[in-house]
């Protein structure tokens, strides 16, 4: 269910009171999910630019920890900002936690204008994707919280594991080129990244967030 | 099969979703993966779950660096100029060549273009996937009922998705849907369903080594 989805339900009770869901947002808090749903629901600018004031930044160090100079990552985190604006109603909170989503489209930027590869992504309304009748995706929504019991997760893993998982998301190198580069052997970092999806999904804590 | 393989077959497929996750696999590898997705609820969450880490990292790991003065103003600038909504491009549903459903990534790869099979060896045909990928080669491959494969091995990755039919190798039965990695340590001998052949989408990344007699073949083989 995306953010519109929602809003058209909440209108069927309550006819719709824009000032109603509006007010219901702490503009200096972390409710990051009601923001952009609200940018959805609403085109609420001051949701935005708590957002920007929030992620931006952060976004330009992901971008700068993968090589770009400051401009270009200060361009592209202002990309994914105008994008974040542009495909609000797209998102999802079942789907995503507000820091996950925004990561994809900070990681797509990154594909696009520093890697410049394509990139498919499935998509949602495929007849075939439809009739998979595999376990339901999960039916709560991700918050703040929950992102920050994942942090804390991952700051448990072996130093072996937390610096390929790093390594990976923020340097954008391959599996190939980090064994080539480390020396370790292309079936262990292979299996150091299992074991340390495996690790966390053992985790008691994060299993309640990844049911 | 021993537990090494399966941990070895195990750590491939996770390893595979992460990178897709993190963003780091090439034109045909993400083709590759976002084809199996649309087949596998289970991939799709755990891809969720390695995007969540992406999430995490990026509110815990990035100290945030100063956007330039003008930054907010910009894109507030740029939103006031672009509608908010996006106009969905309609994309016109080619009906496809391969007689079998296929994932949209693969539809939108494969329009317009005639799927034109190349003879590999008697009861195998190709065909290259029209991509711009310099890294790996992405094909279609045919195999007909019963069908065995030279026994080879992997200099690279190869991505090995079921699209129609069913084949088997020492290590088990895969069916539409079903997705292997095979890595520098794996050498198998695929061998098509009796019944119904198979067709799989193929992604190579570095050399594939025949082994045997079929090594003969090597030279015909790319990359």
């Amino acid at each position: 269910m995306t953010c519109m989805a929602h809003k058209r339900s909440q209108n069927s009770v309550n006819d719709g009171d824009k000032s109603a869901v509006k007010s219901t947002i702490d503009y200096s808090g972390d409710d990051f999910n009601a923001m952009i749903c609200a940018i959805a629901e609403n085109e609420d600018k001051e949701a935005f630019i708590a957002l920007f004031e929030h992620f931006a930044p952060r976004i330009k160090s992901f971008l700068m920890k993968g090589g770009a100079n400051p401009e270009l990552a200060d361009e592209l985190a202002q990309e994914t900002m105008l994008t974040i604006w542009n495909k609000a109603e797209r998102y999802n909170p079942k789907q995503a936690a507000a820091s996950t989503w925004i990561f994809t489209i900070a990681r797509n930027k990154r594909i696009d204008s520093i890697r410049k590869t394509k990139r498919y992504d499935p998509d949602p309304s495929d007849p075939i994707l439809l009739a998979d009748d595999g376990p339901s995706p999960r039916q709560h929504a991700l918050h703040k919280e929950e992102m920050d019991v994942l942090a804390k997760a991952l700051e448990t893993l072996p130093e072996e594991q937390a610096e390929l998982v790093k390594k990976s998301f923020f340097e954008d190198k391959s599996h190939a080129v980090i064994a080539e580069e480390t020396g370790i052997p292309l079936g262990t970092v292979k299996s150091r990244i299992r074991l340390a999806l495996e690790r966390l999904r053992g985790d008691s804590k994060v299993q309640d967030i990844w049911q | 099969m021993t537990t090494e393989k399966t941990e070895l077959l195990l750590s491939g497929y996770d390893a595979l979703l992460f990178s897709y996750a993190a963003g780091n696999l090439d034109e045909a590898q993400s083709l590759a993966v976002a084809t199996h997705l649309t087949f596998s609820e289970k991939a799709r969450s755990i891809v969720r779950q390695c995007e969540d880490l992406g999430g995490a990292l990026i509110e815990k790991e990035c100290e945030p660096v100063s956007m330039c003065d003008q930054a907010l103003h910009n894109v507030l600038s740029r939103i006031e100029k672009s509608p908010h909504t996006e106009a969905c491009a309609e994309k016109c549903a080619e009906k496809h060549q391969l007689g079998f459903d296929i994932p949209k990534p693969l539809e939108e790869t494969i329009a317009g273009h005639s799927v034109k099979w190349t003879t590999l060896f008697p009861g195998m045909k190709a065909y290259d996937l029209p991509l711009n990928c310099k890294q790996s080669v992405a094909r279609f491959m045919k195999a007909d009922p019963g069908n065995v494969s030279p026994h080879h091995h992997h200099g690279g990755t190869e991505i090995t998705l079921v699209l129609d039919g069913a084949f088997s190798d020492e290590m088990g039965q895969y069916r539409r849907g079903d997705l292997i990695v095979a890595d520098e340590e794996c050498d198998h001998t695929p061998k098509a369903c009796p019944e119904r052949g198979c067709v799989c989408l193929v992604v190579t990344s570095g050399p594939i080594k025949l082994t045997g007699i079929a090594s003969l073949l090597n030279p015909f083989l790319k990359p």
